[in-house]
């Protein structure tokens, strides 16, 4: 492959894989910068290798995992660093809605992000690639290097400890 | 009988195989039970996705520009030659200059090489050790032989030996004395 068809494989990888790293990894880490330095990092680890993929879904499993791992890393760190503080959220903000419907909308995402953040990894990885990442069982499987039952049993599990964290019936969901 | 919620999640994701996709439904469609279970499982869904995201579309243009500034910089970067793998350019005179030099220091060193071996070799050279003293001192018989060793013993009052070697005071004594 030479120089030319190298960066035009590369780009192309780009262009449909971004997208989903992108929002696999900002809903791990929850900081977009963070996540953008995330898939920078690993899309410079992969065009040092792209060689090897021969199709771009090869590519794409690769990618994830990798960064599914780098977005933990970070997070994992921030924990750390942030233990001694009580951490701050910073919630998007809702510009379109007012009153009571805001802050219903706002007390539901908050809840969310904090069901979300109490799952362990083997069960928010899973999730987070299943609901942002648009995968279906299979693909999960591939990227995360597990079986398609496994990630049937993960999400399943993910979603009954979010259900038992998360008062359904009292979230207000727009 | 209702299926188990782990089926119902396989289900509300649609990774049933048809025929047992068939099944479930016909029983969720007639149970309100599944159906609550499923509307939860829509809820959790829809609330995980509720939150607003953030300008994806911006961060993938600047995500790649800053990629590609990071790849053309490494491409430009000359690579690491270590020292003995250098090259380099020097000239006539000045290699000239070297080899007549190294010829110089050479055949000197190899002179200087062969002399010191005939030197050192030679059996004429008297060869002397502290060991070699020390056996004459205490082993020979003529240490204490009055001929051995002979001292002029000072004439005058005046000689002050105290504090300068014997032998020195001695000579100095002897011109003085005009012997």
């Amino acid at each position: 492959m030479d120089d030319k068809a190298k960066k035009d494989f590369f780009e192309k990888i780009y262009k449909e894989i971004f997208p989903i790293v992108i929002k696999v990894s900002y809903r791990i880490t929850k900081n977009l910068d963070a996540a953008q330095d995330v898939c920078q990092e690993a899309f410079i680890k992969l065009y040092h290798r792209v060689d090897t993929f021969p199709e771009v879904e090869d590519a794409k499993f690769w990618l994830i995992r990798v960064v599914k791992n780098l977005s933990f890393n970070y997070l994992e760190h921030e924990k750390v660093k942030n233990r001694a503080f009580d951490k701050i959220k910073h919630m998007p903000s809702f510009s379109d809605d007012t009153g009571e419907k805001q802050l219903l909308k706002k007390d539901a995402v908050e809840k969310v992000n904090q069901a979300l953040e109490q799952l362990p990894e083997n069960l928010k990885a899973p999730l987070i690639l299943r609901e942002f990442g648009g995968m279906n069982y299979k693909e999960i499987g591939t990227a995360l290097g597990i079986s398609e039952s496994n990630v049937k049993i993960r999400i399943f599990r993910a979603r009954e400890a979010l259900g038992k964290l998360l008062p359904v019936g009292e979230v207000y969901v727009p | 009988m209702c299926p188990d919620v782990e089926i119902l999640s396989s289900f509300y994701d649609d990774e049933l195989e048809d025929s047992q996709k068939q099944v479930v439904k016909t029983h969720v469609d007639s149970c309100p039970h599944c159906q609550k279970k499923m509307a939860e499982l829509g809820l959790i869904s829809a609330t995980i996705n509720a939150e607003e995201e953030p300008d994806f579309q911006m961060a993938q243009v600047n995500t790649w520009n800053k990629i590609m500034d990071i790849i053309d910089r490494e491409e430009q970067k000359v690579p690491r030659v270590n020292f003995w793998q250098r090259r380099f350019q020097i000239s006539f005179p000045a290699a000239a200059a070297l080899v007549a030099a190294f010829i110089v220091v050479l055949s000197l060193s190899v002179v200087s090489f062969y002399m010191g071996k005939h030197t050192t070799s030679n059996p004429a050279t008297p060869e002397m050790s502290i060991t070699d003293a020390s056996d004459t001192l205490f082993n020979d018989e003529n240490l204490f032989d009055s001929k051995a060793i002979e001292f002029d013993i000072p004439a005058i009052n005046t000689f002050i030996h105290a504090g300068e070697p014997l032998l020195i005071k001695e000579v100095d004594f002897r011109s003085r004395n005009g012997k």
